[in-house]
């Protein structure tokens, strides 16, 4: 029968192949196939993600928060801090709302990168599939009896 | 028939002691950027360590002498003449041609590391895993880029810790002791919770604090950045290896289970 599950790119991943290899099915029998995420256009990689843009913001913003901080009323180090936190908002929503950007890299996000195809015997599949969920398979199914 | 390059022209990662070197993809307007914000910054972006290292001594030391913080604190309180005072022109003229210098070096690296890195990917280069060193243990490993950004925004060098860096770690927390040390910041934030704000201001030593706010968000932003490139270089090297080990598997999936 076959197992199919499918997996982030983890460590876990690697033993669990190592786990199912040891008790017995062969190399021949497994197949692993690396998944290309919908959002790798080449388009997508130009764009900057919002916590970069909010970065950057953030800390333009201080210095000249501090900057003219030496002069206002709650003096420099409120207005750093004022100034990172709006500098912060402001990068990270033009760049998600009006730009269109991502918020993070999907990399953060646990996704299914990663296909793997078992073929193994009936009284073995109960086990394998015990081996991919504990090595962190977001999903598992089973196909044949 | 085109065959597969078998020299090392476009190596992708070395791992080595300090942690792991590659051609790196950030984009190069925030490059700019970065070093724009604390020449050297932009240069640790891209992987240029040494010259990211002597720019930032340059920047801290030439800014020091020509006392060119202090300026730029007048300039944006609108003292116009205070700021002329204190700057040392003879310095600053030297001083705007190497940090323009750095803004478009590091810009033009990062332009072409990305091409580098694309001809890398075409020739398919091996990404090194581990290095086992006598004083060290180096390895690529799946990290969250917010646990580094936050790390690096609580102290700056931790994030950089974080990602196995430790010598940039070190060199940007020994930074961080002595602007903590020399802009007098903590005993300033006392006075501004339990006292007044004038005498807060008056405690603070403008010059060593204006540096602040540029390293941490460059440390910051170095730490978030660190962790994406290495988990392209992890996902790469484990989708190379099980391209290798398990890709041409012979499976008769509708004989079985149909």
């Amino acid at each position: 029968m076959l197992l199919i599950g499918c997996f982030a790119n983890t460590i876990e991943l690697e033993q669990a192949l190592a786990v199912i290899e040891q008790s017995g099915i062969e190399r021949r029998h497994i197949l692993a196939v690396g998944m290309d995420l919908l959002t790798e256009k080449p388009e997508d990689s130009k764009k900057n993600d919002a916590v970069e843009v909010g970065t950057a913001w953030a800390t333009a913003c201080a210095v000249i928060g501090v900057a003219v901080g030496f002069r206002l009323a709650w003096g420099p180090i409120v207005w750093g801090l004022v100034g990172a936190a709006v500098g912060f908002c402001a990068g990270f929503c033009l760049q998600r709302l009006i730009r269109g950007g991502r918020p993070r890299p999907r990399d953060f996000a646990w996704l299914p990168e990663v296909t793997v195809i078992v073929q193994c015997p009936a009284h073995k599949s109960d086990d394998i599939r015990t081996v991919m969920y504990r090595s962190g398979a977001l999903s598992v199914g089973k196909s044949g009896i | 028939m085109i065959t597969r390059p078998s020299r090392n022209r476009y190596p992708v990662s070395r791992l080595s002691l300090f942690g792991i070197t590659y051609s790196s993809t950030p984009r190069p307007a925030m490059v700019a950027w970065w070093s724009a914000a604390f020449p050297g910054f932009g240069h640790f972006i891209v992987n240029q360590y040494a010259r990211g290292i002597l720019l930032t001594l340059t920047e801290i030391g030439i800014n020091s002498m020509c006392r060119l913080n202090e300026a730029i604190v007048f300039t944006f309180c609108g003292k116009f003449e205070d700021a002329r005072r204190v700057l040392d022109a003879n310095l600053a003229f030297g001083y705007a041609i190497v940090y323009l210098f750095a803004i478009w070096d590091s810009y033009r690296s990062a332009r072409y590391q990305a091409s580098l890195r694309a001809l890398a990917e075409y020739e398919r280069q091996p990404i090194g895993r581990m290095l086992i060193h006598p004083l060290e243990i180096q390895y690529i490993e799946r990290k969250k880029p917010l646990t580094g950004l936050f790390y690096s925004v609580l102290f700056p060098g931790l994030g950089q810790l974080y990602n196995q860096r430790f010598c940039l770690a070190f060199y940007l927390m020994f930074w961080w002791w002595f602007f903590i040390g020399s802009s007098h910041i903590f005993a300033a934030c006392v006075e501004l919770l339990f006292g007044s704000i004038p005498k807060s201001t008056g405690i603070l030593s403008l010059h060593w604090f204006l540096f602040m706010p540029s390293v941490v968000g460059g440390a910051s932003y170095l730490a978030y950045r660190g962790t994406i490139e290495q988990n392209k270089l992890f996902r790469e090297e484990q989708l190379a290896y099980l391209r290798d080990k398990y890709g041409q598997s012979k499976l008769d999936i509708f004989a079985e289970s149909g």
